[in-house]
């Protein structure tokens, strides 16, 4: 996945603002950059750490999570028990030795596609300065 | 007690030699020896440039050699999906790409006469593992007699002693003989088999000044040798011969087992760090029409180990799971083979955190009422 | 080094005396069916040990070398109606109310005597030290700071939180912040420096699962590493699966660990598992504003938030 030189950043997006909020980007035909693969998940409250960790090392150079605004969430507080548990994996991931800016969080509404694609774009082009993630040996 | 041993070419070798020669073998071999990393003594692949760090001086690395001749993670296949023809897909199956010969390096005669119990596993009877047998036709095991037996140590209790030769090509006894733990100057490298004779005379032992014996010494070199056999190990005369085979016949049933399995803690401490266990399990891993089909180490103390697709499990407790490893090691495996599954490395008693091990077992065995 | 570190074993003979008879007293009035403590094992260390009689009761030692953690080995006994005695000290207690809080063990089936603790030796450097200074440290409690378990050096809770007996005197308590001096040398590496730090001590691991096992907050029925579908770990101990199961360990514990330190303490090949727990309780403590993150609290620090928690999006 990592040969060519464009990164793929895996972003886990939540249905009810995120996803949406990527399709209305599509929709309203902004431009963006096409490294983000989509993961649809019901809640960034979902997103399990080791999904991360995973993603990381089946290919991917960065990771994105995308959810509800805080007091915005459809489940009404999955994303407050999401950010807890990510601003304490940030660290966790930098320490084991994944540079932090290859790791981002953050809120977008089902309205905010020019968030959406600006998220993207800034993300992108981080990832790429930081150039491909480095792996771990696997048997594949 | 087997007849002694038939050497097939007998060398000296200085110590001062030995990282020579493990450099030299590094070249075309892939070399296990016993390294101390953070303070504890491993077992490991070492490339030419960790030479430095071989730690003779251990008796017990933590875990046992046998990952040289069974990794904890072997590939044994390489699938992938590919184009027919015909319009369709089929899958291409290639075996497992073979690993370079290997010499274990520094191995007690505990561990190499446990590579050759299990062998008998793996390469007698019904079916053949052709994949083992590959490995070990490649592998030369260099064992190095025990000058100090450890507190746990107990290969005495079992046919084998801290100089014996079972599953070693070559063994090196130190030339000032038991009981220094410096183990002498200069070793005595002994080759029982044809493999040893050659590896004996082949261009890295030379590069590492493999040298003939001295004149007039082969009647030391016996001396030393016998004293090797001859050696007492702390546990070993403690426990005495081990001889519950029979008795253990009786004791299937025995409320023992619930009492002393009621601390296991159903880790696979004493599975993996034991040179005869030698359980695996078979798994794919895969992803994008391609994969890799693996053994890997099991472990019969975890509860995941007889659980069968439909939900049922025939050792449901701690208490099936403990009797089945000892009456594998005690009574099972010698009523196939004439032979306890144990060499009495004494890993078991270093390592398993709430002391629960084969000797214990033994010894509680016998005060039992069957 | 905590004040509370003054190893004494006198008071811990005493203790043991009282233990022995209040376990034969509990036994034999039918109180308990069985009870949870150390006896002296094979080679002179204590084992885990669960007596069933009164005069079984008379084997159980306490002495500074009880370093099991015995509050795990209530999930053998979680059917049933039988009520359980156990002896805790501080950590001990910390690890049942672990339990406890995770609703893991109805506390009514359960008889606790606590001790309150003077500092536990390592079993492995005392087994190695020679027979006069491990006789001095064992009677006479002479006894350097490295010979001690490592989780006495940040103790701060050497009293039984959770006691329905108390043998013995308080100790001293000792509150200060919890330190991590070894955390904070792993963070002042780079990241690459880190990533080869961590790969080389995951090479090591052998996957034994001791020190999942001995986990007191590691209590889910059943554990999501043991599925197969989902396949969370992959059975291959190829470094990306190692550092899988390490990352998974701790930080599924994270917020929950009571820092006892026996996943480290039981690791055969000595990987230094608490680089990992240290370091999220680190944060915990930072970033969410818990002082003490190993003391098991109503609520774990994950499993609530609050309004003002800092702003994901600005951490980047």
């Amino acid at each position: 996945m990592a040969t060519s030189q464009e990164p793929v950043i895996v972003g886990f997006l939540c249905n009810w603002c995120s996803y949406a909020g990527a399709d209305s980007a599509g929709t309203g035909r902004m431009v963006q950059p096409t490294n983000v693969r989509i993961i649809r998940v019901p809640c960034s409250g979902r997103v399990n750490p080791r999904f991360i960790l995973r993603a990381f090392q089946r290919g991917a150079d960065g990771v994105l999570v995308s959810g509800c605004h805080p007091n915005d969430c459809h489940y009404s507080t999955g994303n407050f028990f999401a950010r807890r548990r990510l601003l304490l994996l940030k660290r966790y991931l930098e320490y084991l030795g994944i540079e932090p800016a290859r790791f981002e969080t953050h809120w977008v509404s089902a309205s905010e596609g020019q968030k959406w694609a600006e998220v993207v774009r800034s993300m992108a082009e981080r990832v790429k300065a930081l150039g491909p993630s480095p792996k771990l040996p696997s048997l594949l | 007690m087997a007849q002694s041993p038939v050497p097939k070419a007998t060398r000296l070798v200085k110590k001062a030699g030995l990282g020579a020669w493990l450099t030299a073998l590094a070249a075309d071999n892939n070399v296990m020896a016993p390294v101390t990393v953070d303070g504890k003594p491993l077992f490991r692949w070492i490339g030419a440039g960790e030479v430095g760090q071989l730690d003779l001086a251990a008796v017990h690395t933590v875990n046992s050699p046998k990952g040289g001749v069974m990794p904890q993670t072997e590939p044994m296949l390489t699938y992938s999906a590919v184009q027919d023809g015909s319009g369709g897909k089929t899958l291409d199956i290639k075996p497992a790409a073979e690993d370079r010969p290997a010499v274990l390096f520094g191995v007690r005669p505990c561990d190499a006469a446990a590579i050759d119990l299990v062998g008998k596993v793996y390469l007698t009877g019904e079916f053949t593992d052709e994949q083992y047998q590959a490995r070990r036709d490649r592998t030369t095991v260099v064992a190095i007699a025990c000058a100090a037996p450890a507190k746990a140590c107990f290969c005495t209790s079992f046919d084998l002693s801290p100089g014996a030769v079972r599953g070693a090509d070559v063994v090196l006894y130190g030339r000032s003989g038991p009981g220094s733990v410096a183990e002498g100057d200069a070793y005595y490298a002994i080759a029982y088999t044809e493999r040893g004779e050659a590896f004996l005379g082949g261009a890295a032992a030379k590069a590492a000044g493999v040298s003939d014996l001295p004149a007039g010494e082969a009647d030391k070199l016996e001396k030393i040798v016998a004293a090797f056999r001859g050696l007492a190990t702390p546990l070993g005369k403690k426990l005495g011969k081990v001889d519950v085979a029979d008795k253990l016949e009786s004791l299937f049933e025995s409320a023992y087992w619930e009492k002393v399995s009621s601390r296991c803690l159903s880790c696979a401490t004493c599975t993996f760090v034991c040179p005869t266990c030698y359980c695996f399990g078979v798994a794919d891993t895969g992803a994008g029409g391609q994969g890799v089909r693996f053994r890997y180490w099991d472990f019969c103390k975890s509860p995941q180990f007889m659980l069968m697709a439909g939900g049922h499990d025939p050792r449901p407790a701690k208490k099936n799971r403990t009797r089945q490893r000892f009456l594998h090691k005690l009574n099972y495996h010698h009523n196939r083979c004439g032979e306890y599954l144990c060499v009495g490395c004494g890993r078991c008693v270093e390592s398993c955190p709430v002391g629960l091990h084969l000797p214990l077992v033994v010894s509680d065995v016998r005060g039992l009422q069957p | 080094m905590p004040k509370s570190l003054a190893l004494d074993p006198k008071k811990m003979k005493e203790a043991e005396a009282a233990l022995r008879t209040q376990a034969a007293k509990l036994l034999s009035e039918g109180t308990v069916t069985v009870f949870l403590g150390h006896e002296e094992g094979w080679d002179g260390l204590p084992v885990p040990f669960f007596a069933t009689t009164p005069e079984e009761a008379k084997r159980l030692v306490w002495n500074p070398l009880v370093a099991f953690n015995l509050a795990k080995y209530l999930l053998d006994r979680l059917t049933g109606e039988e009520k359980v005695g156990i002896v805790v000290n501080g950590c001990g207690s910390l690890a049942l109310d672990r339990l406890l809080k995770d609703r893991r063990f109805p506390r009514e089936r359960l008889f606790v005597v606590g001790i309150p603790c003077t500092g536990l030796l390592d079993p492995d450097k005392v087994l190695a030290l020679p027979d006069e200074a491990r006789q001095a440290a064992l009677e006479g409690g002479k006894a350097e700071p490295g010979l001690f378990l490592k989780r006495c050096g940040w103790c701060d809770a050497p009293n039984p939180v959770v006691a329905d007996v108390v043998l013995g005197e308080k100790v001293p308590e000792e509150a200060g912040p919890q330190q991590y001096p070894r955390v904070e040398e792993i963070e002042k590496m780079s990241p690459a420096e880190r990533a080869a730090h961590f790969k080389t001590l995951y090479e090591k691991c052998i996957r034994c699962f001791a020190c999942r096992n001995v986990c007191p907050a590691c209590s889910c029925r059943e554990c999501s590493l043991d599925q197969w579908e989902p396949l969370w770990l992959g059975k291959a101990t190829v470094p990306s699966e190692q550092l899988m199961y390490h990352f998974i360990r701790a930080f599924d514990v994270a917020g929950r660990c009571i820092r006892c330190g026996e996943c480290e303490r039981v690791c055969s090949v000595g990987v230094p598992l608490m680089e990992l727990n240290d370091k999220l309780m680190k944060d915990i403590t930072e970033l969410f504003g818990v002082q003490r993150p190993h003391v098991p609290a109503d609520v774990e620090p994950l499993g609530q938030w609050t309004e003002g928690d800092a702003d994901l999006e600005a951490a980047h």
